[in-house]
């Protein structure tokens, strides 16, 4: 009886911690009103038709045109600004793994967590969309690849040739595993419910180390570009908002382009799907399970709990099955509406058709990381930038005079919040539509078969950005 | 739809729906949130006495001040939900069998209570948003304190 006690009381404990990350953050944001959902999905059924019935005859972003600049590749390309940006990846990766193993225990006061889970993870997708791919220039691993190819080809004479061929079968694959394994850990794995909700320092920090170990085996065995290319997790995410930016870097140089042309090319490779898919599966179902599933998980957690397994496990157990169920939700509507969109179209089969327009649903991606992160990323720069940065291990250093300042939760309203998740939603949704019915038009020709096809595009952004909208009314965290 | 007259139409009717729908919802929405908030404290009202259920089941402009009741180091009947406005008084009272320091997020307060006593919490709504209420010690959540703008 006392040990039936002891778990109810442990279970009430267990259940009202938010979310992992939220560990961070003492703040959760208030769910979207009821009248801005109404209205977002209203705006987006106008915006949607009216896209439909006026869209252009030609393709806009399908070509390579870009403008190259000379004079500032030759800085920012050269070798001593390549090695700088090496130089500060490897410091931050080491400053990572240090204060994780030996700085304080508690979540909020450690470098390592913010650091990983908001600055690199949220603000380089940003800053990618912006200035294009800047994480090829910071990767800690790939310049420390680099570094070791370059050494050994001076000390054999010759190049270094990798061992093995990356079979193209593979494509972005690996990548996609990868990106599955973060987001277990990110929003699943540490769940206790007790002083430290959320992965611990230690544990982040021992997991940097084995996926730097993996990442330095798999450079040695396909060669540095070639992995980064193609199976390094963080490269191929960060491309692939990049592919968004008007910046990138082509033969050598720093070209401006037309934004959003990149990414029709982006998606050709095995696997490219996945990683958008999985993207914004992961970012529903960090969504869902404040609002929408936090009773269905709560409910498994429990059942599993009598079942005699520890509430760690679980929470693991029950919050990762319902992390899969979202993302077999999140695959089914799109794989339904290539089906769909095959009643229209019968030339082209419906694995050519989904690597069409896998593209067309980064922009979506890029929403819903806006706005499900907007607030917890402005409130969590603030820490990163006073007392993270002042006193990363929590020791009570303070190296730039910033320790004692905190996060200002007054930074921005509730009506900030909202406006900026709503636009998010409505642009990205507008910027999906003109990417999908622009590679209708290249695939069908003409603007009638292509509008066709894409109402079932069409249904399936409806359905994303109305989920997206859904969510956020439901609760904000 | 090839004309341009025919654009101009579309365009048009679509810019009018979407006015329309923000002013027609909005105005919906300001009309119907004063009736729907249940413990909306008023700037002045003064903690009365500490007899208020452990709940956010009063009548707006009650002089009651909400009561967390902790039995065992946990709050009794759940997770108290408190709401106040933003601009407002949050005023709350913590009645606790434990001896535990009482932590607000967010607002970074912190308040020791003795067991068996109380303690009464009394500061501004400065800012929107959802906060956790928690005993420091077991780090266990007794209250949810939503701010409205």
């Amino acid at each position: 009886m006392a040990a039936v006690l002891a778990t109810a009381a442990m279970v009430a404990a267990l259940l009202p911690s938010s979310a992992s990350a939220h560990a961070l953050i003492g703040k959760q944001d208030l769910p979207l009103p009821e009248w801005l959902f109404i209205y977002g999905s209203l705006v987006i059924l106008v915006v949607s038709f009216v896209g439909l019935l006026l869209g252009w005859r030609e393709p806009r972003f399908e070509g390579t045109r870009s403008r190259p600049l000379e004079s500032l590749s030759g800085v920012l390309l050269s070798r001593p600004v390549g090695a700088l940006c090496g130089a500060i990846g490897v410091c931050l990766l080491v400053l990572v793994v240090w204060t994780g193993l030996e700085g304080t225990a508690a979540p909020d006061r450690n470098f390592s967590l913010t650091f990983v889970f908001v600055t690199f993870w949220i603000g380089l997708v940003v800053l990618s969309v912006l200035f294009g791919d800047l994480f090829r220039a910071f990767s800690p691993w790939r310049a420390i690849g680099r570094l070791a190819s370059g050494g050994f080809s001076k000390l054999a004479g010759q190049a270094a040739p990798a061992p093995l061929r990356y079979p193209d079968r593979l494509g972005r694959w690996p990548a996609a595993v990868g990106l599955l394994a973060f987001l277990f850990l990110e929003l699943i794995w540490g769940q206790s419910g007790f002083a430290a909700a959320g992965i611990t320092p230690r544990d982040l920090a021992v997991a940097t180390l084995v996926y730097s170990l993996y990442t330095f085996i798999a450079m040695g065995l396909f060669g540095v570009e070639r992995w980064n290319d193609r199976g390094e997790t963080f490269s191929v995410l960060f491309g692939m908002f990049a592919s968004l930016a008007p910046v990138s870097v082509e033969r050598g140089r720093i070209e401006l382009r037309k934004p959003l042309s990149a990414s029709t090319r982006w998606a050709a490779l095995p696997g490219s799907l996945a990683i958008v898919l999985i993207s914004i599966g992961g970012t529903t179902f960090d969504g869902a399970q404040e609002g929408v599933l936090k009773d269905a998980i709560a409910s498994l957690f429990r059942t599993l709990i009598d079942a005699g397994l520890t509430p760690l496990t679980s929470q693991r157990v029950a919050s990762g099955l319902f992390l899969a169920l979202v993302l077999v939700t999140v695959a089914s509507i799109f794989w339904a509406g290539i089906l769909g969109m095959r009643i229209v179209e019968r030339k082209l089969s419906a694995r050519e058709l989904s690597q069409a327009f896998a593209h067309a649903f980064i922009p979506i991606a890029l929403a819903y990381v806006v706005a499900h992160y907007f607030s917890y990323t402005v409130l969590l720069e603030q820490a990163q930038f006073t007392f993270l940065l002042s006193d990363p291990f929590g020791d009570g250093s303070n190296f730039f005079g910033t320790a004692s300042q905190g996060i200002d939760y007054g930074a921005i309203s509730a009506n900030t919040i909202w406006y900026v998740q709503f636009g998010a939603i409505v642009i990205g949704h507008v910027v999906a539509l003109a990417l999908g019915h622009d590679r209708a038009l290249v695939l069908w020709g003409n603007t009638r078969d292509a509008a066709w096809s894409q109402v079932w595009m069409l249904v399936m952004m409806l359905f994303f950005s109305m989920l997206g909208l859904y969510l956020l009314s439901q609760a904000n965290g | 739809m090839q004309s341009s007259a025919a654009r101009a139409l579309v365009a048009i009717v679509a810019v009018a729906i979407v006015v329309v729908g923000f002013v027609v919802l909005r105005g919906g929405e300001s009309g119907g949130s004063s009736v729907s908030r249940t413990t909306t404290t008023e700037p002045d009202k003064r903690p009365a006495s500490g007899g208020g259920e452990p709940d956010e089941e009063q009548p707006a402009g009650d002089a009651a001040v909400p009561t967390v009741l902790v039995e065992d180091g946990q709050p009794a009947g759940g997770v108290a939900e408190l709401v106040f406005e933003k601009g407002s008084t949050i005023a709350f009272v913590v009645e606790s069998d434990v001896a535990e320091e009482i932590h607000i997020h967010g607002y970074d307060i912190e308040r020791e209570v003795e067991a068996g006593g109380r303690t009464e919490l009394e500061f501004p709504a400065e800012f929107d948003g959802v906060f956790e209420v928690e005993l420091h010690g077991t780090a266990t959540q007794i209250a949810e304190l939503t701010v409205t703008p």
